[in-house]
């Protein structure tokens, strides 16, 4: 299996029926190859499909057509291999922060000894900054010290893949930063192979190895991809006091404004569509009546 | 009436248009060399056959032809501009650039085609698959566009993605109009003094249905192309004996609109690339080209072994 095409991402479409019973793509033919060790961020409009790609990644979404391999194998159903962060946790709360951790340690080396797998546990537990809270239960914790809690147990799996979906989406903005440090730190040591959707322009290039900009659904793909020349380990002062950098940032900035003013002329047209579709379908079963005798 | 015609009528040359000055490169009876078989510069018109021939690999139209892709010269040789001043065949602008475009059907080669262009603003792109299978720019030349030349080198296309990737998905070549204002054009952020308006993607040296690479023509309102430039989509059917012959289903004019129906001067053009499928340059004395236009350049270009386009360019 070829590092550079680690992951291959092919005509993938997730298509949901409408209220007529059509078939509308939400993604349509998105393709997307990443090396082994690569960081991507994903940016689009709200809506657009991006939750969509990922949760099919994750093996959580069945796809409609096209293919997803990882590793030279075909992905058929979540995995440990793929570990997934949300923006929200998802902490059992009547489980310790440990314990919380220790759940997914369990599965992944079930032939480890416990004096193994509490090593692990308290490893990536203070590779988070969480080495003094593993004994707190989720309600005696803030939002972003959970989502901690949620990187510790993704990375703690030693996942193939990250798949993370706004992971900082609900957090102040020093949080945030404090919380992109924490997992490029982990990324620089683990060269995981990742994806991370976010609405954050800044965001998408400090974490990013290459940008993957989505075009607006119905029928979203891959509009553009830019890759980010920055050096790793990424220092934030010298990322953004980069001479290019807001070059990058504007380019980012006007995908989404051209996405957004054309995004009614879009979905208008898509529409248009599908009505025309409907009204060939229809004639076409209005002319098998008129030949059909009528039954009694 | 239809306004394919309408635009003929009104055909108004551009003196200040981005191709100043063309040749027409076809292979020589053996096969085994390039001859330079006509040659034409705006406001100077159709030169015949100058004598000048290359083997596989010699001078700009022979790189096209080695490598099988369009192959871009951000020069001009001397000895060319020489020789134009010579013959009173130099173009009313300076020449900036030179891109030799490969015609390929299958894997015979047809011709190249050789565009001169002015130092006006505008540019041109080579985009070749890389080791991931997107496409990068692997040759550029820009005038007039610094921020949009700087992200286009960290810029990738996977397959059906921009321009260069529905060229590479369908095969087939494709015109995208008021760029401007339209999503589709994504690398341009407004930076710049020139503002892209309109480009045009051609498929090279297609394999098994694929363009080995993608041109990307990329013009400005107030600079166009050419006097006027039509991309012709065609499809083909095969008569008894297996041989094809190609109609046009509709034209597309820069700065106009779709049409179906020709000109005499089209269906002429149609005719001879039926016949030979070479390229053509053609001067108002052998083409009753609308009034005002001096020549006319044509493109056939295939997917497989059928003609899928006419890119056609009058000056
Ligand atoms: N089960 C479903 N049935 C029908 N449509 C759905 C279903 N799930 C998602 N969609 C539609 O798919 C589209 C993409 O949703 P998705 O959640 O992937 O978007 P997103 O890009 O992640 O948006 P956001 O940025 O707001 O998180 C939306 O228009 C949504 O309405
Ligand atoms: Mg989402």
């Amino acid at each position: 299996m070829s590092d550079n095409r680690y992951v291959e991402i092919a005509n993938l479409t997730k298509a949901y029926p409408n209220p007529f019973g059509q078939d509308v793509a939400v993604v349509k033919d998105f393709n997307l190859i990443l090396r082994k060790g690569e960081v991507v961020s994903v940016i689009g409009h709200s809506g657009c499909g991006k939750s969509t790609v990922l949760t099919m990644l994750a093996g959580l979404n069945p796809i409609s057509s096209g293919s997803l391999v990882v590793d030279g194998r075909e992905v058929a159903g979540p995995g440990p291999d793929r570990a997934v962060v949300f923006q929200a946790p998802c902490l059992l709360p009547w489980m310790t922060t440990f314990e919380n951790v220790m759940l997914g340690v369990k599965q992944v080396y079930p032939h480890g000894t416990p004096a193994e797998r509490r090593q692990i546990c308290e490893y990536y537990l203070s590779i988070v900054g969480l080495a003094d809270s593993m004994r707190k239960y989720p309600r005696e914790m803030s939002g972003g010290m959970q989502q901690r809690v949620g990187i510790a147990r993704a990375i703690a799996l030693r996942p193939r893949m990250l798949l993370l979906d706004e992971p900082f989406g609900r957090l102040d903005s020093l949080t945030r930063m404090d919380l992109q440090d924490v997992i490029l730190e982990i990324l620089d040591r683990e060269k995981i192979t990742t994806v991370v959707i976010t609405h954050d322009v800044d965001e998408a290039i400090y974490m990013a190895d290459r940008v993957c900009m989505m075009t607006n659904g119905p029928e979203a793909s891959v509009g553009q991809v830019l890759e980010i020349p920055f050096e790793r380990p990424r220092i934030r002062a010298d990322v953004l006091d980069h001479p290019n950098y807001y070059d990058f940032r504007a380019c980012l900035l006007s995908f989404l404004e051209k996405q957004e003013h054309n995004k009614s002329s879009h979905v208008e047209a898509f529409e248009e569509r599908q009505r025309q579709e409907r009204e060939l379908q229809t004639s076409a079963s209005d002319r098998q009546l008129e030949t059909e005798p009528a039954s009694v | 009436m239809s306004s394919t015609e309408s635009s003929a009528e009104t055909f108004q040359p551009t003196v200040g248009s981005l191709v100043q000055y063309v040749e027409l490169w076809l292979l020589s009876e053996d096969e085994s060399s390039l001859e330079c078989r006509a040659s034409a510069s705006v406001g100077a018109g159709v030169r015949g056959a100058d004598g000048r021939s290359v083997s596989s690999g010699e001078g700009l139209a022979g790189a096209a032809w080695k490598q099988k892709t369009a192959t871009i010269l951000q020069e001009t040789p001397s000895d060319l501009m020489a020789s134009l001043n010579a013959a009173a065949a130099a173009p009313a602008g300076d020449l900036s650039a030179f891109v030799a475009i490969p015609l390929f059907c299958q894997q015979e080669m047809r011709g190249v085609v050789v565009l001169g262009l002015s130092d006006a603003f505008g540019a041109i792109e080579v985009w070749s698959r890389d080791d991931r299978d997107e496409l990068a720019v692997t040759s550029g030349h820009y005038q007039g566009l610094p921020s949009f030349e700087f992200i286009t080198r960290y810029t990738r296309f996977p397959k059906g993605a921009g321009l260069p990737g529905m060229v590479w998905k369908l095969g087939v070549a494709q015109l995208a109009q008021n760029l401007d204002t339209s999503s589709g054009f994504i690398r341009s952020f407004g930076k710049d003094p020139a503002v892209i308006t309109s480009a045009l993607g051609l498929p090279v040296a297609s394999q098994r249905g694929f363009p080995a690479s993608v041109l990307l023509l990329l013009s400005a309102q107030d600079i166009p192309l050419a006097g006027l430039t039509e991309l012709w989509s065609c499809s083909s059917t095969r008569d008894d004996e297996g041989s094809m012959t190609a109609a046009v289903d509709s034209v597309d004019t820069v700065g106009g609109s779709m049409t179906t129906t020709l000109a005499g001067w089209q269906r002429e053009i149609l005719s001879r690339v039926n016949s030979h499928g070479q390229p053509l340059l053609l001067g108002a004395d052998s083409l009753s080209l609308p009034a005002g236009a001096t020549f006319s350049l044509s493109l056939p270009i295939y997917r497989q072994n059928e003609l899928c386009n006419v890119l056609n360019m009058m000056f």
